[in-house]
């Protein structure tokens, strides 16, 4: 995992990707109990516009002698999947994200209530039952998780989740 | 024994000793929910490893074991 998040660092540090962050599932990890999960989502701003902004990544990694399977990279045991931000609201969640420390490594995580606004408007059935551990176990800042949803037109998405799971408490 | 009572009015309520139960999980996942980060990733390999050979139905294949 170490070797991972430095082969991840590396891609930043040759300006091959711009900022990134982790995100999905392992994301979700880092702020409840663990739970299942089988790849590491990374989340980047790419460093030019492009038709095709996974190339040059994907070149990088393949010269380091890294398999493929499918849509991910195997990076030092971990299928490991780029995801380029795909929206407003992803952009702004990949430059707000925190640090987090794995072990003597530093990374980036995407934040929170950052995270929990990318799941509600992605809304699928993973997503609904990640967002339920993250309102039942972790500490969410409700006040910067509103003023998230309100800038990008989701809070009677999120009204409707709380409605559902929440009995809107 | 729990017992599970009835409101009266055809409802079921808890009783204490499973509000305590409810209580003592939520404390367990918030004590996880702490945990290091590398503490979690070791976790999850075992969570993988366990979940190993359980083939979902209209799966191709089971999902790798991260090797770390």
């Amino acid at each position: 995992m170490v070797n991972t998040f430095k082969s991840i660092g590396e891609l930043k540090n040759k300006k091959i990707i711009g900022d990134f962050a982790i995100g999905g599932g392992v994301a979700v990890l880092y702020y409840v109990e663990p739970l299942l999960t089988y790849d590491l989502d990374i989340f980047f701003i790419p460093v030019e516009e492009s038709i095709d902004v996974l190339s040059p990544i994907y070149n990088y990694l393949r010269e380091k002698g890294y398999k493929f399977d499918k849509e991910h990279v195997i990076i030092e045991g971990i299928p490991v999947q780029f995801i380029p931000v795909y929206n407003e609201l992803v952009n702004e969640a990949v430059l707000k994200s925190v640090e987090a420390k794995y072990g003597r490594i530093k990374t980036k995580v995407l934040g929170l209530e950052y995270l929990a606004a990318i799941m509600i408007q992605t809304y699928r059935a993973k997503d609904r039952e990640r967002l339920i551990k993250i309102f039942e176990d972790a500490e969410v800042d409700l006040r910067l998780l509103r003023k998230i949803l309100k800038k990008y037109n989701l809070h009677d998405k999120y009204t409707e989740f709380r409605r559902r799971y929440f009995d809107n408490k | 024994m729990i017992n599970i009572l009835s409101s009266g009015d055809g409802t079921l309520t808890i009783n204490e000793d499973l509000k305590k139960i409810i209580r003592g999980k939520k404390l367990r996942r918030n004590e996880l929910s702490r945990l290091p980060f590398k503490d979690k990733i070791d976790i999850l390999i075992h969570l993988q490893q366990m979940a190993k050979g359980i083939k979902k139905p209209g799966k191709e294949k089971n999902k790798v074991v991260w090797k770390i």
